[in-house]
């Protein structure tokens, strides 16, 4: 091949290859404190959400033109921590303790605590105990969040006790989407109840029944359940 | 009867009602639920036919030639069965007890004291027939505080002296109550 | 020997040259420096609330400098791309002090930043980009790479 000819071969060759260190470039990753996050409300709402729901603001074209995309004048703000622990209770009437007749049970929740504080709906009716949370997270291997439950083994009056599978609940829905929390029994162990899915809200309603198939000694019995979000 | 503070046995401190977390790792929330079940006192003794109102009768007829023979005479209606009785209380300890009408059983003439009137209990040890007018007895409950029991008690006429022909009645009342 | 390298050359020239046919070449942006190597992260919003369910956010500076010596008194046309992802659902924005316009990207595209004569040796800008990311379909760690064509204008 002649010089010409390798030359004018060069320069074809240069300008049809790509160059590899032409162009810039920049990883993502996924950091800071607020990469996750749980939420989990059973009962009442915490004192910091009882005047707004977590999304005031974010209704509509014009919720979401302030808010997502300017992020302005959007009230709803974040879940807060606290609240007293809401009480579910039952008085058997004295001719019917022992006679398995079951005994509807009642939460003292009223007004916005049987409320949802997601978007405000009334969900929940009175003697109901609202529960609800989501859960964020980038999803992949994590599919998203366990919902569990365990109670104490017993409710407890002194040495007396009723085993708290005396107890049991139905989940319902206010609102008329599918029931996403199983109804159950307890039994004392963990229990689980619920998934909820990456950067999704989940919430129902709990409806409690006490079995009445014991023959207690008289008295006040007690016991506590411990609801648990878990995102692995 | 005095209610029972919330006294859990639980030491771990309580979830409130929400929680709220965030971080770069594994994660969990909490939120607790208080459960309460109030069972007041009751007391449900039975003598006899159940229902409100039910008085058995027990009936002792004495035969003629018998009369004041001091051969006792057992229940002779009712196919001489048995008063069936049964005590379900949540209360504890519970005293028994029997008192009769009057001074005993009585044709409107004359008595016969209540003293000619005994009973046998199918369980003696656990549900005895109370004397009638004598000090209450206790029936002691099991550690549960609840008191669940049956028996069947039969009741005779002493006939040990003779007594003017007639017909002698008299109500006893049993009465089940705390001490 | 002349009349076999005319065609050749002809090739040469269509294939090698800048033409006035509009075909894109990439531009040589290796002076380019990108402020940090990663970009962070956050949700948009920390909970899921309509409208900002998925939407992770973050922003980088980039300065921009653009070799277009070659150019030199000639339109021509510079789009910028964004390659696309391995999975990665994203919208870039950026702001820049003038000499680039203004724009925004998802990934795969290519989008017009200047349009007009070249009176220098090189294009420089910096240039504030605000990344958009559906969270649910990112994983811990993606790529983002950007690149510039040049296309010289129709005469």
């Amino acid at each position: 091949m002649s010089r010409l000819a390798a030359t004018i071969l060069i320069l074809m060759l240069a300008a049809g290859l790509p160059s590899e260190a032409l162009g810039y470039q920049f990883e993502l990753i996924v950091g800071g404190n607020d990469s996750r996050a749980i939420h989990l409300r059973v009962g009442d709402r915490a004192p910091g959400d009882m005047t707004t729901n977590y999304t005031d603001g974010y209704e509509g074209l014009d919720g979401f033109i302030f808010c997502v995309l300017l992020r302005i004048n959007c009230a709803g703000g974040s879940p807060s921590t606290g609240g007293a622990v809401t009480l579910v209770s039952a008085n058997v009437p004295a001719n019917q303790v022992g006679t398995g007749a079951p005994i509807a049970m009642s939460s003292n929740s009223t007004g916005a605590h049987l409320d949802s504080s997601h978007d405000g709906v009334s969900r929940c009716s009175a003697g109901d105990v609202y529960i609800g949370g989501f859960t964020r997270n980038l999803g992949g291997s994590v599919a998203g969040a366990s919902l569990s439950v365990q109670a104490q083994p017993y409710l407890q009056n002194g040495a007396h006790t009723i085993p708290i599978s005396e107890i049991s609940w139905i989940a319902i829905n206010g609102g008329g989407e599918p029931v996403s929390i199983a109804s159950g029994t307890f039994n004392g162990s963990l229990q689980q109840i619920g998934f909820i899915p990456a950067n999704t809200w989940v919430e129902a309603c709990m409806r409690f029944t006490y079995a009445n198939t014991q023959v207690p000694a008289a008295g006040t019995y007690t016991a506590r359940a411990t609801y648990t979000l878990a995102l692995p | 009867m005095g209610v029972a503070a919330l006294g859990l046995t639980a030491m771990a401190p309580a979830f409130a009602e929400s929680d709220f977390q965030t971080g770069n790792g594994a994660l969990t929330a909490n939120a607790d639920l208080d459960f309460r079940v109030v069972i007041p006192q009751f007391i449900s003794f039975r003598v006899g036919t159940a229902g409100a109102g039910n008085v058995d009768l027990v009936e002792f007829s004495v035969n003629a030639a018998d009369v004041g023979n001091g051969v006792a005479v057992g229940r002779t209606n009712a196919g001489g069965a048995a008063i069936p009785v049964a005590l379900l209380s949540n209360v504890g300890n519970v005293n028994l007890s029997a008192t009769g009408s009057g001074a005993g059983l009585t044709d409107g003439v004359n008595t016969l004291p209540w003293s000619v009137i005994s009973g046998t209990s199918s369980d003696a040890a656990n549900f005895p027939v109370p004397g009638i007018g004598a000090a209450a007895t206790t029936l002691i409950a099991a550690g549960s505080g609840v008191i669940n029991r049956t028996a069947d008690w039969s009741f005779q006429y002493s006939n040990a002296s003779v007594v003017g022909a007639g017909t002698y009645e008299g109500t006893v009342t049993y009465t089940a109550a705390t001490p | 020997m002349t009349t076999r390298l005319l065609p050749l050359l002809a090739l040469c020239l269509f294939l090698a040259c800048p033409s006035a046919m509009a075909q894109a070449v990439r531009l040589d942006d290796s002076g380019t420096q990108v402020l940090g190597s990663s970009l962070k992260l956050e949700w948009a919003d920390s909970i899921p609330r309509p409208g900002t369910a998925q939407i992770m956010t973050g922003g980088i500076t980039v300065h921009v400098r653009l070799d277009v010596r070659a150019w030199k008194g000639r339109n021509v046309r510079i789009y910028k791309q964004l390659e696309p992802t391995a999975g990665a659902r994203v919208l870039v924005q950026w702001r820049g002090q003038g000499t680039l316009a203004d724009g925004q990207l998802r990934e795969g595209q290519r989008t017009l930043v200047y349009a007009g004569p070249i009176m220098t040796d090189e294009l420089q800008d910096v240039l504030q980009l605000t990344v958009l990311a559906d969270g649910s379909r990112l994983s811990s760690r993606e790529t983002l790479r950007f690149r510039f064509e040049l296309e010289e204008a129709m005469p």
